[in-house]
């Protein structure tokens, strides 16, 4: 009788007692709730990277762009006024706080200002560009410091053979290998050349030039010219899909 | 005359009782608010990755070059989620604005935007870099 007297007296608190723990029970399952869907700083995490990947791959162009410049005849220092204009266009960004990216052009060998441009008459021929870059992002919201870096090349190797097809008239096989600084690659213009006496005569349909694509960086030239068979000197320029300029020279072996 | 005060403190009980389970739904939501701050987050990252994309073989560098912007919008038409709404500026490094034509998809207004600054080296002989301000909606 006691006890009835007692709870009917307190129901209103009784009440209010549940309703509290009711409240603190929804707000703690939402906390709950929150906290395992949040990211944790990993979509934060993630946009850092990306700005990283986007600094990077545009300081690659860059180079793509200085060595297609410099290999059909511009000026060396390209390199590295662009490289100046891509770093201060970094350092105007403020995404995760102050941004500094600083260059140094490769020299070591076979490097030089950045540039490695070797041309042979031995069958192949590379043009590539190569830079080292720090990127520092020091703020509030991230610091870190990257340090990278950035190669691009193509490369060409080439080699043939040539037969006669009567008095001074020969047929030149060629095979030509294309790669970039990853893989073989594909080539965006070809053209051959063949010495004839004392000058370069470019091939062409009335040489009944044959190009085979074997769509893997391999192309299979083919051509004929009124020229000795023996020691041919043929010479490949090659841009490939970027607009770098690589250019092999060879001597086919007579079969 | 007791009986009538002792049913009124139940009543303010009771009402306590109702705006202590309402308040606890407040602050529940307030929580969920800060949860869409991560989503915002998200589309930022969203629209780095789209941008990455289309400048992955420097196609994005050229497109600008052309002055395509047609090809620039319809691109990020296709690598963008349908729901999202977008609306892109080119600047050069100089900060001039060089799209004539506005590279956007849906309207942008009453949406709560995100904008992410991508920057753009071409690959051209003749080198330029842009810098890309891409605001970004989900459409509601």
């Amino acid at each position: 009788m006691r006890l009835q007297t007692f709870s009917r007296h307190n129901s209103g608190q009784v009440l209010i007692a549940a309703a509290l723990a009711i409240a603190l029970i929804i707000c703690s399952a939402t906390m709950y709730v929150h906290e395992v869907a949040k990211p944790s700083g990993n979509v934060h995490r993630e946009f850092l990277s990306e700005f990283v990947l986007a600094v990077k791959h545009g300081s690659k162009n860059v180079l793509v762009s200085s060595l297609a410049n410099v290999s059909v005849g511009g000026e060396n220092s390209v390199l590295r006024a662009n490289l100046e204009r891509w770093c201060s266009l970094v350092e105007k960004q403020y995404v995760f706080g102050e941004c500094l990216l600083s260059f140094s052009l490769s020299n070591s060998s076979p490097y030089m200002n950045g540039f490695y441009i070797n041309w042979t008459n031995k069958g192949y021929g590379i043009s590539s560009a190569a830079a080292n870059f720090i990127l520092n992002i020091h703020g509030d919201e991230a610091t870190a410091e990257i340090s990278y870096q950035t190669v691009v090349s193509l490369r060409l190797v080439v080699n043939g053979t040539s037969e006669s097809l009567g008095p001074e008239r020969t047929r030149v096989n060629l095979t030509l290998q294309v790669s970039n600084e990853a893989a073989n690659t594909l080539a965006k213009n070809i053209t051959v050349y063949y010495r004839d006496g004392a000058t370069w005569v470019q091939a062409n349909s009335s040489n009944n030039l044959l190009v085979v694509d074997y769509g893997n960086g391999t192309y299979r030239i083919s051509f004929s010219a009124s020229i000795p068979p023996e020691n041919v000197r043929v010479s490949t320029r090659v841009f490939d899909t970027r607009e770098i300029l690589a250019v092999a020279n060879a001597t086919c072996s007579y079969v | 005359m007791i009986r009538n005060e002792k049913a009124q403190v139940r009543i303010l009980e009771a009402f306590l009782a109702v705006l202590l389970i309402f308040s606890s739904f407040v602050v529940s939501d307030s929580l969920f608010t800060s949860t869409n701050i991560s989503r915002n987050e998200g589309l930022e990252s969203l629209g780095m990755q789209a941008l990455l994309t289309l400048d992955s073989e420097g196609v994005l560098g050229k497109m600008i070059e052309e002055g395509n912007w047609t090809g620039i919008r319809e691109s990020l038409k296709a690598v963008l989620p349908s729901s999202v709404a977008f609306n892109l500026t080119v600047y050069d490094d100089s900060g001039h604005k060089l799209n004539d034509a506005p590279i956007s998809s849906n309207v942008l207004e009453g949406s709560e935007l995100v904008c992410v600054e991508y920057l753009c080296a071409s690959r051209n002989p003749r080198f330029n870099c842009y810098v890309l301000r891409l605001q970004l909606a989900v459409i509601k």
